[in-house]
């Protein structure tokens, strides 16, 4: 098991690797991906039940990457701990390539094809029914968006567990403050998440989404959580965080640094 | 009753009390069958209030874990509520849900056009992977929920409000050839499924007054063997295709698109909706659009006559 420095300084590889695909390929969602960094780190590599020599293991925790515009990030974990070939990972986006941008299950070690916002949280939420129903006792994650909290969908599924009690669904909300072209509260008001989520009967976490240990204490809370309602993390985050031209910042959406820009970027992401 | 739909689920339901891996999703849709179901196993019998995306949802969640999931809705939401959900989750991963819309075409026409089924099926087919079947009569519903529980794909099942009566033994039905001959014929196939194959055979009768043979093919799965549609109506110049669904992108265009795409030229006319350039703001009974959508007996007869005219 990883500790909070390891985590750390994994979270920095992970977001080199990560900068280098989205670099090589010319576009990827950078911003998207560096605002839930040290959330998928820690999951990968402290909080989650997974064997990575048995891939399909049926009492395996299940990862559900909702908001999958992110889901670059993942494959340089996936790489890392050996799911799928270091060589693939720059081929992210090329032609014939099943790394791009979104992640889809025929990729080993992902658990849901995403793509379209707003689908993931209900069917995190059927796998969790599901695990009840057939007695097993993992865990499923999901990592939510805000941007994709606009859609009803998740507030359907979000009703849905919390009537059900499903008190094995963690959900992390990824809470960058930005949807695709402006600052959520610009667009649409979605404060307070924290009351929103209350609301639906389920149990809440406010964290810093980039202090390690506030992810992890986070995380293993929800893991040992015995009460009877799902969690959500509420995790505040900067969209792009750690380089500064691309933090919070509208236009960086799903661009990669150019030109100049890249070697400051990953100079940036080192500090 | 309903027993097309009652005999659907009641199949699932007692497999599920059989011990199968099985839940029945339902977006606040009830049926008499269900009543004592959900009591007795309300574990199994999972409401997601009304809520068709979250239907498809956790009908797909339900299936990676291992579970068969029944998403079972009123028609046309689980389809048009959330084709996205279909699309992106059940297609894109190949998930073996069955997605069942209850009350297709104008089965409930009393409620008005939002609850009209009429686009389904060209919507559905568009989707790679996914089997639509239009049942016909309650042999085909219990094949059916045999199939909901052995599928490697996800199905698309629609459900009439009044298809009653009986047409097939077991082994008359073939999901994979896609169709059966109910009646045979020479002058003239007829190709038509679910209630309107019921009403097809009655219709022969009356052709038949007027010398004309039909051949009444029940199309009831898309896609369909089209190799052996096309044998089956070798030699039969003149093809009728009727169904209570726009005329776009239902078995109409599907019968078309695949005798265009094997060079085969025959005359094909197809009868379905054609609701002009809006939906009608009118209430009224089934036999009341059927007649003013020209997919009365009386239209259909005529259309049969002028063919083969």
């Amino acid at each position: 098991m990883y500790n909070i420095d390891e985590l750390k300084t994994k979270t920095k590889q992970i977001k080199h690797k990560c900068l280098e695909m989205c670099v090589n390929a010319g576009i990827g969602h950078v911003t998207t991906a560096f605002s839930c960094a040290e959330i998928m780190t820690a999951l990968y590599y402290r909080i989650m039940n997974i064997d990575i020599s048995d891939p399909n293991w049926e009492d395996r925790d299940r990862f559900i990457m909702s908001k999958n515009h992110g889901s670059v990030i993942t494959y340089p974990i996936l790489a890392d701990l050996g799911y799928i070939e270091n060589e693939k990972l720059m081929t992210f986006m090329s032609d014939g390539s099943k790394i791009g941008g979104h992640s889809k299950i025929c990729v080993n070690g992902v658990d849901f094809s995403g793509g379209s916002l707003g689908i993931g949280l209900g069917v995190a939420c059927g796998l969790a029914y599901g695990a009840r129903l057939s007695g097993r006792s993992y865990k499923t994650y999901c990592l939510v968006g805000d941007g994709e909290c606009y859609e009803g969908s998740i507030w359907e599924a979000a009703m849905f567990a919390g009537s059900n009690e499903l008190s094995n669904l963690v959900v992390i909300l990824d809470r960058n403050g930005m949807a695709c072209t402006d600052f959520t509260e610009h667009m649409l008001k979605q404060e307070s998440f924290k009351d929103k989520w209350a609301a639906f009967n389920w149990e809440v976490v406010e964290i810093n989404g980039h202090s390690m240990e506030e992810v992890v204490s986070a995380l293993e809370f929800a893991n040992q959580y015995n009460g009877t309602k799902p969690v959500c993390i509420v995790a505040k985050t900067v969209k792009g965080n750690g380089i500064d031209f691309m933090s919070n910042n509208p236009l960086m959406h799903g661009a990669a640094p150019k030109g100049d820009q890249i070697a400051m970027a990953f100079e940036q992401i080192e500090r | 009753m309903n027993k097309v739909r009652y005999k659907y689920l009641d199949t699932v339901c007692n497999m599920i009390r059989h011990g199968e891996d099985m839940v029945l999703v339902s977006s606040d849709y009830a049926a008499p069958v269900l009543d004592d179901f959900r009591k007795t196993h309300s574990e199994r019998y999972v409401s997601v209030g009304i809520a068709e995306q979250n239907l498809i949802q956790i009908a797909c969640g339900l299936s990676l874990a291992g579970q068969r999931a029944i998403a079972y809705g009123m028609a046309p939401f689980p389809c048009i509520r959330a084709v996205d959900q279909i699309r992106n989750a059940a297609a894109m991963m190949n998930l073996p849900i069955s997605i069942v819309s209850a009350g297709v075409g104008f089965a409930i026409p009393e409620f008005g056009a939002t609850h009209y089924c009429t686009e389904d099926v060209a919507i559905i087919r568009t989707i790679p992977g996914i089997k639509i079947i239009n049942l016909t009569d309650e042999v085909m519903a219990e094949k059916t929920a045999e199939l909901s529980l052995k599928t490697n794909q996800p199905l698309y099942i629609r459900i009439d409000k009044y298809s009653d009566g009986v047409l097939y033994k077991p082994d008359d039905i073939d999901f994979e050839r896609g169709f059966s001959i109910v009646k045979e014929g020479s002058d003239t196939a007829i190709i038509a499924s679910g209630y309107y194959t019921n009403r097809m055979v009655k219709l022969a009768e009356k052709l038949s007054e007027y010398g004309i043979s039909a051949k009444i093919i029940d199309l009831y799965t898309l896609p369909f063997n089209i190799d052996k549609l096309i044998a089956e109506t070798d030699g039969i110049q003149n093809i009728l295709t009727v169904e209570e669904h726009v005329r776009e992108g239902g078995i109409g265009s599907a019968v078309l698109d695949a005798f265009s795409d094997r060079n085969i030229a025959k005359k094909i006319r197809r009868i379905g909706i054609d609701f002009g350039s809006k939906y009608t703001s009118e209430f009224g009974s089934r036999e009341y659009f059927i007649k003013k959508y020209r997919l009365d007996d009386d239209s259909i007869i005529n259309e049969v006559r002028e063919m083969l005219r």
